[in-house]
């Protein structure tokens, strides 16, 4: 909006017309009735967007009661303590006690994406730039091409959002492309491949050995598959080897082999319409983000996962999700119990009986070392006890 | 109304029944900003704060979606026979 009102400046013992003071009021008077119409329509779209949140959050909250009552189901035949890294609700570095770890030693929690890694020291980006003031820009000698997998001819209309949105680093913009069918026609699921050309010319190497992606819109877009492409090599690999698909649009953060890759094709599905306005039903894929990295590791991250339990008899099993790798190497734990009146901790071993004092708070401390070509990606945590 | 030459002898001899509708212009003015301002607080200002709460809601409630959904998946692996490592 642009302001109608100029100051002026009078000066000292200096004249000025009555008909400039009137000018002046009538600015304002236009300034004031300017600036309420705006605060009605804002108010109407304030109103619209906090009803469109309150609408997300009571679907959120039945999906969330539909999923616990199903795992309360499950669970009957399982005991298990489970936790992911989505806060650090279970997590710490032992603050304050005499068994805390050092600063430089500690692992290094990406909250977003559920993800524990070593430390890591280094993160050249390899798909945009950093200007001066550290603003980050996409480089112009980049290329994507969006293609259609799988979305169904019938389609009644296509609408697409810019898809530099998804590499811009800002997570307040995104690129999506919507699909809109009648109500009738029976689409199970759309699938969109995102093809993205590195800038070659602008950096030095191409290594990259980190791709980070955040999917679009909420709860209605997965990632089925990654692909990627080196410089010396003409086809697409997928990484296949690794744990890709997520639901939900889960946030991924995939650390692989270092490698010059040259290009990467994301491929995205949905088999969630969202109602669309009369009788039409939506399908939405897309990415808030998607960042490539270089990263280097310290060798070691170590960090304690807390479980609060109303005492158990012992500790069965120990599963660690890694998502980057097939195998736990890398990967070291020890249990420990908490005496909750003098603080000390004694170590658990599995399968043995929990003496009463150290059985309500179990701490898990995992050691993570990058000694292997990749460094093992710990997305949860869950103990199998009676 | 007739221009007027505000210097400091038009307004002490000719001036005060000018600078009197001045003053009620620019009162009028404060006045409505003040209605802005009342508007701003009692709308807006909540709307805002209310959209900035849930939206912190959705954030937490997304999170244990995500949560509960990996443990569903889990579990359900568990139910199929899967080994723990």
């Amino acid at each position: 909006m642009k302001s109608k009102y100029t100051p002026r400046n009078v000066k000292k013992f200096g004249r000025m017309k009555s008909s400039e003071f009137n000018e002046m009021n009538k600015e304002l008077s236009y300034e004031f009735y300017e600036l309420r119409s705006r605060m009605l329509e804002n108010e109407t779209i304030f109103s619209n967007i906090l009803n469109q949140i309150r609408n997300e959050n009571v679907y959120l909250e039945n999906k969330i009661a539909d999923i616990e009552n199903s795992i309360e189901n499950l669970e009957k035949n399982n005991s298990i303590l489970y936790t992911d890294f989505y806060d650090d609700g279970h997590l710490h570095f032992g603050e304050g006690r005499h068994w805390e770890i050092d600063e430089q030693d500690r692992a290094e929690v990406f909250y977003n994406y559920s993800a524990v890694l070593p430390k890591m020291h280094t993160k050249i980006p390899k798909n945009y730039l950093y200007k001066a003031n550290n603003e980050a820009f996409v480089p112009e000698d980049i290329n994507i091409e969006v293609t259609n997998r799988n979305v169904h001819d019938e389609v009644l209309e296509v609408n697409e959002s810019d898809p530099v949105h998804a590499i811009d680093q800002n997570l307040n913009t995104a690129w999506y492309k919507e699909y809109i069918y009648d109500e009738d026609k029976n689409i199970e699921k759309i699938e969109v491949d995102y093809e993205l050309d590195l800038p070659q010319t602008v950096f030095t190497n191409m290594h990259s050995n980190c791709i980070m992606i955040n999917t679009y819109p909420d709860f209605a877009c997965d990632i089925e598959d990654i692909k990627y492409k080196t410089i010396t090599s003409s086809d697409y690999k997928s990484f296949n080897d690794y744990k890709i698909k997520t639901d939900a649009s889960n946030n991924k953060l995939l650390i692989f082999e270092e490698m010059d890759v040259s290009s990467f094709i994301i491929t995205l599905s949905s088999d969630q319409p969202i109602s669309a306005e009369g009788q039409k039903q939506k399908f939405t894929v897309g990415t808030k983000n998607i960042a490539v990295y270089n990263m280097r590791f310290h060798e070691q991250g170590n960090l304690f996962v807390e479980f609060n339990t109303e005492g158990i008899e012992q500790i069965n099993d120990v599963d660690i999700g890694i998502s980057n790798k097939l195998e736990t190497e890398g990967v070291e734990y020890t249990i420990y119990g908490i005496n909750n009146q003098t603080g000390e901790r004694n170590e658990i071993k599995q399968n043995e009986y929990i003496s009463t004092n150290f059985n309500n708070d179990i701490v898990v401390e995992l050691e993570i070392t990058d000694s292997d070509i990749i460094p093992p990606v710990i997305s949860y945590i869950a103990l199998d006890y009676s | 109304m007739d221009d007027i030459n505000l210097t400091r002898r038009n307004m002490r001899y000719m001036g005060q029944i000018e600078s009197k509708k001045y003053n009620d212009l620019f009162n009028e003015a404060g006045s409505n900003l003040n209605k802005i301002v009342r508007y701003y607080k009692n709308n807006l200002m909540d709307l805002s704060e209310d959209i900035e709460e849930e939206t912190s809601k959705k954030e937490e409630l997304k999170k244990k979606l995500y949560s509960l959904n990996n443990k569903r998946t889990l579990l359900e692996e568990y139910q199929g026979g899967v080994i723990l490592e």
